[in-house]
């Protein structure tokens, strides 16, 4: 791998023999898809349609259960991929003769693409890749253990991707001797659908590699955001920073509300008067309370006690609800589990009763039908600030920016306990993205912006905050 | 001059709702109505006006039910809608988007002839049983698909009526066409937003000339029609029974409920042959010409018009190979209102394909039921006109299978 090497070419020839690790996963699955499409896509532009047998993906994970989920995920996402590219399709058929109707030439793109992936069970079957994506348990041990055992079994110049969301890529590449062929590709979740890649150079990471690593971002249709290598990144530097600080205002809040009443406009005041697509608590169930108390220890080992703006990355109320069995996250279907809210068809339902937890009778949560208990709270909020939008509006409408400019400004003036709360969330994030940009984290106030607007779905980035 | 040898009458029309992407009550992830309840409900609809129900032959009209519902052999199905028609002659007549025109003429050929005093005439499609990019494979057995399939666009008939569309545009002016086009499409849905019974019925798009003047996008779709430009994926019946002078005595159906056959011609075209100027119709222009000489009126005397547009640049091309309006003049007769309801030559007035919908193998029926219901003044949307006849084009394909009618009131 010389330095002549690098940008476009290189990585159209790469793409040629890819594995992705811990293929059966939530973000494994979605990473082998968005590396099928992009592979079958080449094979089809250079073979008429895919399938050719000069493209493989090696899918690979440990737990073979997963493979016919995998498979079908695949297979359905290549159909309706395939259906909506019709056009290009009968560009790239053009010389098959035997391919005449849409159907044919659907049929053909499918199980061609599919003939690409290979399931194995066993890291070896990355053997022969050039590139490999990383996606298995965020756990420093077992991390270290594959790319050492990956070390050993790939050529010298492949290139491997870590999908980690915390762990220092320098620390791997060191403990694993990868000599600076280790680049962290972050993809959020799901990356099928979400556009960031928060990359992460490490301190030996070569420039080509880095280069490699932004065509490929072109190559996947996605947003690359450059990060330091520092434990947490931008994204999980900011989402956890602002997790342990809602925990803080909820122990605040709990002896005033009560404990359902206080998670709940909590969650209500950063959705709501922030103009988020969820409030923090349900975000934190989204990723999973198990993930989220990972990435925090991942943070904690490399940042604590000397983290720039003195944050302790801990969280009692956190290690209690986990103790208790609370977990959150997702079911294989996309459905959203119990955790911190009771959800049904993905809408809150219910709301944990902290308090309850230790009574030994499961896990108790309060109905949000009891309105004698969550009307009072909830009002008490007072009346969202002149020029609210909610965000699935919002996030339409092409005038959102000025919309949000005067928004933000009433917010700003607002008098209400809700606007006075929703104030300390923004001035809290503005803090946290000032440290992002003064330790070097992010390069600067835009790219914290691009990584909160595009992987957290926000309308505004924290130094869009100017009261 | 070809004559008529007897009067021949259409009467008891009834369609049932064109159904689909639109309609309030379409959710394409769940069960639709199968397309038997499409033709039963129409026959009851039909059978519902006559007093006594005896046909003596019965014919139906369908494009692709052995693709899109894997059916064959429908004239086994004229028994189950008429149970009268069990062990009476019945026939299947297809001609792509054509097949409805060429179903009322085989019916007209039969009372003709001598052979029936009446003949049950239904035609439907149901489409809905496959998502748009699979129809347009379906469809595109309308054109040549050996000869020209491989290398058509991904969605055929669009592709085949852009290329139309850009002839005519750079012959005539773009921003001209266009803005006819979008007239075209305004007044489609004006129009359908009257009938209960149309797919865009429910449609509630404020400016709807601006939505149909969005440019095309070739990369999207094809390069020289935009969406709105299309009639959409359909699935609906229509039926009516046609009738000799004794027949409808037989029938027990007044003169005063029925349009009277004035004049028709039928025109085909070479389907393995392209249009030599794509800005003509000439069949359309032909037929359409041919029934008009044969009914021994002129154009001014149509006082309800029912063509065929499956695209919008399709009404546009229709008006000016009929000679509505002299070439590169059908844009400015739409946009000055000539072809609204409220204009001198009302023209589609249930929506047309574009917002009725466009159930294929059923058009050329449903065409007829409007012409029937305007001229007996029972429309949803009914026009006040001072003249007794109207006239209707059924079009199959690239302007290839091509019958029109002329009607007159029958009192």
């Amino acid at each position: 791998m010389g330095a002549a090497e690098g940008g476009d070419a290189l990585m159209k020839e790469r793409l040629r023999s890819v594995a992705v690790l811990g293929a059966g996963g939530k973000m494994g699955s979605g990473i082998a898809w968005v590396a099928l499409k992009a592979m079958a896509e080449q094979d089809a532009r250079e073979n008429g349609v895919p399938g050719s047998g000069k493209f493989a993906l090696a899918l690979i994970d440990a737990d073979p259960a997963a493979f016919p989920r995998l498979r079908a995920y695949l297979k359905s996402q290549l159909l309706k991929t395939a259906e909506k590219a019709i056009g290009d399709l009968r560009t790239w058929a053009k010389d098959r003769a035997d391919l005449i109707e849409n159907a044919d030439i659907i049929d053909a793109y499918v199980d061609g693409a599919m003939s690409l992936a290979r399931c194995e069970t066993d890291a070896a079957g990355a053997k022969s890749a050039k590139l490999v994506f990383e996606a298995v348990f965020e756990d420093l041990g077992l991390k270290k253990e594959l790319y050492a055992r990956l070390k050993s079994l790939c050529a010298p110049d492949t290139v491997f991707l870590t999908n980690t969301s915390s762990i220092p890529i320098s620390i791997l590449d060191q403990s694993a001797g990868l000599d600076g062929r280790l680049l962290g590709f972050h993809f959020y979740n799901p990356p099928a659908v979400q556009k960031l890649v928060e990359m992460i150079s490490g301190k030996r990471t070569r420039p080509e590699v880095t280069a490699l690593g932004r065509e490929l971002g072109k190559a996947f249709g996605k947003l690359t955001v450059p990060s330091n290598d520092v434990a947490g990144f931008i994204g999980n530097g900011h989402f956890v920073r602002e997790l342990l600080f809602a925990f803080r205002k909820f122990r605040e809040l709990r002896p005033i509300h009560g404990d359902a009443e206080a998670l709940l406009l909590l969650n209500k005041t950063t959705q709501d008067f922030l103009i988020r697509p969820m409030g923090v608590f349900q975000l934190l169930d989204y990723v999973g309370v198990d993930v989220f108390q990972m990435i925090l220890k991942v943070m904690k080992t490399h940042l604590d006690p000397a983290s720039a703006d003195g944050t302790v990355f801990s969280d009692q109320t956190l290690d209690a609800l986990l103790a208790a069995g609370v977990r959150g996250g997702q079911l294989g279907s996309g459905e959203q589990k119990d955790g911190l809210f009771r959800y049904e068809r993905n809408k809150i339902t219910a709301v944990l009763d902290v308090a309850g937890l230790n009574a030994g009778k499961g896990i108790p949560y309060v109905s949000l039908g009891d309105e004698a208990r969550f009307r009072k709270p909830l009002e008490s909020l007072g009346a969202l600030p002149e020029g609210h939008v909610p965000w699935t509006v919002l996030a339409k409408d092409p005038g959102k920016k000025e919309k949000l400019t005067g928004y933000l400004a009433n917010l700003a003036k607002a008098e209400t306990p809700g606007a006075r709360l929703g104030r300390e969330f923004l001035d809290h994030s503005r803090k946290v993205g000032r440290t992002l940009v003064g330790t070097g984290v992010a390069a600067g106030d835009e790219d914290v912006a691009k990584v909160l607007m595009n992987g957290f779905f926000h309308l505004y980035g924290p130094a869009d905050w100017t009261h | 001059m070809r004559k008529l040898r007897k009067r021949i009458f259409f009467g008891a029309g009834y369609n049932t709702v064109f159904f689909g992407s639109g309609r309030r009550e379409f959710h394409p992830k769940q069960p639709m109505p199968t397309f038997e309840t499409y033709l039963r409900e129409a026959a009851q609809g039909t059978l519902a006006q006559i007093p006594h129900p005896e046909f003596d032959e019965g014919v139906v009209a369908n494009f692709m039910a052995g693709r899109f519902l894997k059916q064959g052999n429908l004239p086994g199905f004229l028994p189950m809608m008429v149970p009268g028609l069990k062990g009476k002659p019945c026939v299947r007549v297809e001609g792509a988007c054509g097949s409805g025109g060429l179903g009322l003429a085989a019916a007209v050929k039969s009372l003709l002839a001598d052979m029936a005093d009446s003949v049950f005439v239904a035609g439907f499609e149901v489409q809905n049983t496959l998502k748009a990019v699979y129809v347009a494979d379906v469809l595109a057995g309308a054109g040549y698909f050996n000869g020209d399939r491989k290398n058509g666009h991904a969605y055929f008939f669009p592709g085949t009526f852009s290329d139309r569309a850009g002839a005519y545009g750079e012959r005539y002016g773009k921003d001209a066409a266009r803005q006819g086009m979008a007239k075209w499409y305004e007044q489609s849905i004006l129009n359908a937003r009257k009938n209960p019974k149309a797919q865009e019925f429910h449609n509630t798009t404020k400016d709807l000339f601006q939505l149909g003047m969005t440019p095309p996008d070739g990369r999207k779709f094809v390069s020289h029609l935009n969406l709105y430009d299309c009639s959409k994926v359909s699935d609906g019946a229509s039926s009516l029974v046609a009738v000799s002078e004794e027949g409808a005595r037989k029938l027990g159906l007044k003169l005063s409920d029925l349009v009277e056959l004035a004049g028709f011609q039928g025109s085909e075209g070479d389907i393995t042959e392209k249009p030599p100027d794509p800005t003509v119709l000439e069949n359309t222009g032909r037929a359409a010409l041919g029934a008009l000489e044969m009914a021994g009126v002129g154009r001014k005397d149509v006082g309800v018009l029912e063509l065929h547009d499956c695209f919008s640049i399709t009404g546009l091309l229709a008006l000016e190979s009929i000679g509505f309006a002299k070439p590169g003049g059908a844009g400015k007769m739409v946009l000055d209102g000539l072809t609204a309801s409220q204009g001198e030559l009302p023209t589609n007035l249930s929506g047309g394909l574009g917002g009725f919908g466009h159930p294929v193998g059923g058009t050329g029926v449903r065409q007829m039921v409007d012409l029937l219901e305007q001229l007996t003044g029972k429309a949803p949307n009914q026009v006040k006109s001072g003249k007794d006849h109207g006239m209707m084009v059924s079009m199959g394909g690239n302007d290839k299978t091509v019958t029109a009618l002329v009607v007159k009131r029958s009192a």
